[in-house]
């Protein structure tokens, strides 16, 4: 009876290049690129083929149901022309203009949340709210207000994607764990290093994941208000698609979507979301 | 209740603590209940000094540490530090915790900085001091490696680094080696021992393991619960370096242990059925029969 209440939380072996690699190595092993390649390639060409199958048992023409060759040619077309390119570029300007102006706001309106209990009250259930609003509701008020143009597809960005800035913002921050607060005080940290140097950097994991849902919000809300305008995008070349029943190009722009969706989300904000963790310690937990 | 206070030597106390209380209400609205975390505590502690306190969980040590630290407020009596009042947190009286609270982002260098960088250091004297430093834990090749790739005990070696750096007047220690492996935590001692005979620092040193508290103590503060107090102060007559194996320190450890041991009972009767008793007698035999029981002695 030594140990009056023991903790029992056992140590890690000492050797820190043994655990420096076990830590690099977190998750399954990675496997081999070609690999990766080779079942990539082998999944595309499973799902090409089944829908090649099932237009041909349907038994429908083209013009009804179109099968994945036209498809991929006119993606391929499109590409090459410009056309899509020039759509893709359009719209990405725009969102990322929007998730600029939401960042900003969010995150000041998320430090005015943590700041201050008054705040909290005043505006906390108001984010919430606008948080779980379908940003597309924003739309019709938008074009009101702004008319059927780029100012409108804007404000409905901002609005979609500022609620999970906002609130990632004051999780992050409300949540700095109580021993590195203290470590702060114990060191004599003023206000402003504090923030700087211990709630900002403490906070990142938790705003991350934040940021990464804002940019999904902004990129739907996007899509959903150019749809409905006339401004040059990747809404426009679908609307178009679909006033001439042209079942190839809207497949063709779907695929770019999704591409440029999994691009963003998994291999930009993953990626930068899994190291984030990792060097915070928090992987693998 | 001071059974039997052994003041320190005639030197200038470094803290002194004057009938501190710190209570906290328990259950809400009329089942309220005040529970004494601490109650009346008179302690005063002389500077060079090596004090541990020890005891039970719930016996208000931490609480005590953390008012001497600044983190919170007595609600009745004073603390005064090198003769001030105690207001609030400082590097002058600088805190270790048990989970070392280094940070994440920063590798070790960057952490052995950080007290150095509030401080308003330049570059250059930041680099010297944190080297300095990382070279009296022997981390110095570890210097740019991140907390997460250390072991408990090689961030425990950072986070003393990173205290001592800003050179401050006292160390308050909350449990630090409390999360250690046996073996990690005899290594942890000696290098403590070493690093406080080069460097005098005031040391007050919260822990739950009677054998630890014994090898780094000057005096030894063991503490009861309900309401926390200090029930008994002890002088370790061993000067240091210390032979960690000496006899006189189990000895004390079993002065201690047996002091402890209705301590014991009132954890069984706040932990427990009414009708689960301790058998005394086999709880003083094991407390008498020492060493081979705690871990970290096991030769």
């Amino acid at each position: 009876m030594d140990e009056i209440a023991t903790s029992g939380v056992a140590e890690r072996p000492a050797n820190t290049r043994v655990i420096a690699r076990e830590a690099g190595a977190q998750g399954p092993p990675k496997p081999l690129l070609w690999k990766m390649m080779a079942s990539a390639v082998l999944l595309v060409a499973f799902w090409l083929l089944l829908w090649e199958i099932a237009f041909r048992i349907s038994g429908k023409e083209e013009y009804q149901f179109t099968p994945p060759l036209p498809v991929l040619k006119t993606l391929w077309e499109g590409i090459q022309d410009g056309t899509f390119l020039r759509g893709v570029w359009a719209s990405l300007g725009r969102v990322l203009y929007g998730y600029v102006i939401s960042l900003g706001i969010g995150i000041v309106l998320g430090m005015l949340l943590v700041s201050s209990r008054f705040f909290d009250w005043l505006l906390g259930p108001l984010v919430l709210g606008v948080q779980s609003l379908p940003s597309i509701c924003w739309l019709p008020v938008a074009i009101l207000s702004f008319g059927l143009g780029d100012t409108a597809i804007l404000f409905v960005v901002i609005m979609g994607s500022v609620g999970s800035v906002a609130i990632a913002t004051r999780d992050g921050l409300s949540q700095v764990p109580i021993t590195y607060q203290r470590v702060a005080s114990t060191f004599g940290a003023s206000l402003p290093q504090r923030l700087l140097w211990v709630s900002i950097p403490a906070a990142l994991p938790a705003f991350i994941s934040g940021l990464k849902q804002g940019w999904s919000f902004s990129w739907r809300s996007l899509l959903a208000g150019e749809l409905l305008s006339n401004t040059v995008g990747v809404g426009k070349l679908l609307t178009e698609a679909r006033d001439l029943a042209d079942y190839p190009k809207l497949f063709a722009m779907m695929i770019l979507v999704v591409l440029i969706s999994v691009l963003v989300d998994k291999v930009l904000f993953s990626r930068l979301e899994q190291r984030i963790r990792v060097r915070w310690g928090l992987a693998g937990k | 209740m001071i059974a039997e206070v052994q003041t320190g030597t005639n030197r200038t106390a470094k803290v002194s603590i004057k009938g501190v209380s710190k209570h906290f209400a328990t259950g809400d609205g009329k089942a309220s209940k005040r529970f004494f975390a601490l109650k009346d505590v008179d302690l005063e502690v002389s500077d060079g000094e090596f004090v541990t306190l020890v005891g039970p969980s719930g016996c208000g040590k931490s609480t005590l540490l953390n008012i001497i630290a600044g983190f919170e407020k007595p609600d009745a009596g004073d603390v005064y530090f090198e003769g001030r009042p105690v207001v609030a947190a400082g590097p002058d009286r600088l805190v270790l915790f048990q989970d070392h609270g280094l940070f994440p982002w920063l590798n070790v260098q960057q952490n052995v900085e950080f007290g150095l960088r509030v401080l308003g250091l330049p570059k250059k004297e930041r680099r010297e001091r944190a080297m300095e430093y990382l070279k009296m834990v022997h981390l110095q090749k570890f210097r740019h490696s991140y907390p997460f790739q250390l072991s408990g005990g090689m961030k425990q070696r950072t986070a003393i680094a990173r205290a001592l750096a800003v050179h401050p007047h006292m160390l308050l220690m909350d449990e630090p080696f409390g999360a250690l492996d046996p073996r990690t935590r005899d290594i942890m001692h000696m290098e403590l021992q070493s690093l406080w005979m080069q460097t005098k620092k005031t040391i007050i040193f919260v822990t739950h393991s009677v054998e630890e508290a014994v090898r780094l103590a000057d005096r030894v503060v063991i503490m009861a619960s309900q309401p926390g107090r200090i029930r008994k102060i002890l002088k370790v007559p061993l000067s240091h370096p210390r032979d960690f194996l000496d006899p006189s320190l189990a000895e004390l450890r079993t002065t201690i242990l047996a002091e402890l041991e209705d301590e014991l009972n009132k954890l069984v009767q706040r932990e427990g059925d009414e009708d689960w008793h301790l058998d005394e007698k086999s709880i003083s035999a094991r407390a008498r029969r020492a060493p081979e029981i705690d871990g970290g002695e096991g030769i």
